[in-house]
């Protein structure tokens, strides 16, 4: 009896490992989506310590942007686009990547920083990000696929500001070894540049297929009239939505 | 029996359990803490206020510590320690990975800059709150770090987050890496 039940926790430790392997993006808390696909502004200064020709500017554009990340999973969820950081701040409405730390909040032992707390409830319950700002850390020694003198104990600007651009986008970390939003960085390592299937769902979940339905003012009620919750927005139980399906963690419950 | 239950319900619960956003940290130990704070401190939030920069391109909060114990180093009776993050009217800024303070809130803190306004070493690595276990009293210094913060080492692996001890323990920790730390310190001047 004793020995049976171990084995059935075991069995269900082991399940619950697998399934957590399968699918295991997170959301952000409460979830929420930008209204019309956002335009990060990438710091036309570059990062002093990239010796490619414009310290790691277009390479940052050009990953943060690619079908191999997250405008693969999502058409057109973000542009970037070089840019001054001059009026940088945080909470205006203008997301930019700095590779400076103008505010002095990124420094010692801190390599990037992802201000994401810009958010607000829709009239349907739904969250609205209007902000997200990423800073880093000048003092560390960044490199891009593109530098000449390869890699060397620094860290790939396009792989840690992919993953940096999928908090922005709304993504939380997740547990799936190998994905971009994966919480672990290694040096010389640029895997996280590519997003991975699990990634791909997380963003989909937000977005659908990127059709930004707020965008320009949000939309009438759906046909039928559900005045409920939508797709994605924070409930604590089944009748709170449209679908009549709350799921997830508590504290962390959202309507599938 | 309820031992083996006891460590599979705690498997599951360690196995559901996903860290949720943001900032990238690169990982210090309890030595390397010790040697960045100009002191180390057990105290409680007195207060706490949030407000816009002077540039108005940032919130921070400032809380104001009362220090009961110094356990490195040296602090005056209050230090007022900011970190960047808060909420004025309307607006939050979440900085994830970084320090937060509410009023009442027991902590032991690395600190630097105790002179003036002071921060917090290492970000949420050197910040561990004070919870009073209900079933013996006994104190137990929880770690900050969260799943805000990804931890890396400099060689690129990832790094141990730290665990919850009794507070005691830290203490005495702190303690020695103090003690090592100004054994170092005097051999080099030796040198």
């Amino acid at each position: 009896m004793r020995h049976t039940a171990i084995r059935v926790l075991a069995l269900a430790l082991f399940a619950t490992l697998v399934a957590g392997s399968a699918s295991a993006f997170v959301l952000l808390s409460p979830a929420r989506t930008w209204d019309c696909a956002p335009n990060i502004i990438v710091d036309n200064r570059g990062q002093s310590s990239i010796t490619d020709s414009d310290g790691g500017v277009s390479a940052t554009v050009s990953a943060i942007t690619s079908n191999q990340a997250w405008n693969g999973a999502v058409n057109g969820v973000l542009t970037a686009q070089a840019g001054s950081m001059s009026s940088y701040a945080l909470g205006d409405g203008v997301p930019m990547l700095n590779f400076q730390d103008p505010i002095n909040a990124c420094k010692g032992s801190c390599l990037a920083a992802t201000f994401i707390g810009y958010y607000e409830q829709r009239s349907d319950g739904s969250y609205r990000i209007f902000d997200a700002d990423i800073v880093t850390n000048g003092r560390y020694s960044w490199t891009t696929q593109s530098e000449p003198d390869g890699c060397s104990s620094e860290f790939y600007i396009e792989g840690v500001q992919v993953h940096e651009v999928g908090h922005v986008l709304g993504l939380g970390h997740t547990n799936v070894t190998g994905a971009t939003m994966y919480p672990s960085v290694s040096s010389c390592n640029n895997g996280p540049a590519t997003t991975e299937n699990d990634d791909e769902a997380g963003l989909q979940a937000l977005y659908g297929n990127g059709s930004f339905p707020y965008c320009g003012g949000e939309p009438p009620p759906p046909p039928g009239g559900c005045d409920l919750l939508p797709s994605g927005a924070s409930c604590t139980e089944n009748s709170e939505c449209c679908s009549g399906n709350c799921k997830g963690r508590p504290g962390s419950r959202t309507c599938k | 029996m309820k031992r083996a239950l006891a460590v599979c319900l705690f498997a599951l619960i360690v196995a559901a359990a996903v860290p949720a956003s943001a900032s990238i940290f690169v990982a210090m130990d309890r030595a390397e803490l010790v040697a960045a704070s100009q002191a180390v401190v057990v105290g409680q939030v007195v207060g706490a206020r949030s407000f816009w920069n002077e540039d108005a391109t940032a919130i921070l909060t400032e809380a104001v510590v009362r220090v009961d114990e110094t356990v490195a180093g040296a602090a005056p009776r209050f230090v007022t320690v900011r970190t960047f993050g808060g909420t004025v009217g309307s607006l939050r800024i979440e900085a994830h990975g970084f320090p937060t303070f509410r009023e009442g809130q027991r902590m032991v803190l690395f600190l630097d800059g105790v002179g003036a306004i002071a921060e917090v070493v290492g970000y949420q690595q050197g910040q561990y709150r004070i919870v009073t276990r209900a079933s013996d009293g006994i104190d137990v210094a929880v770690p900050s770090v969260d799943g805000g913060a990804t931890l890396v080492r400099m060689d690129g692996s990832r790094a141990e987050r730290p665990r919850a001890m009794a507070l005691s323990a830290l203490v005495e920790s702190i303690r020695t890496a103090a003690g090592e730390s100004r054994t170092l310190q005097n051999r080099q001047v030796d040198r």
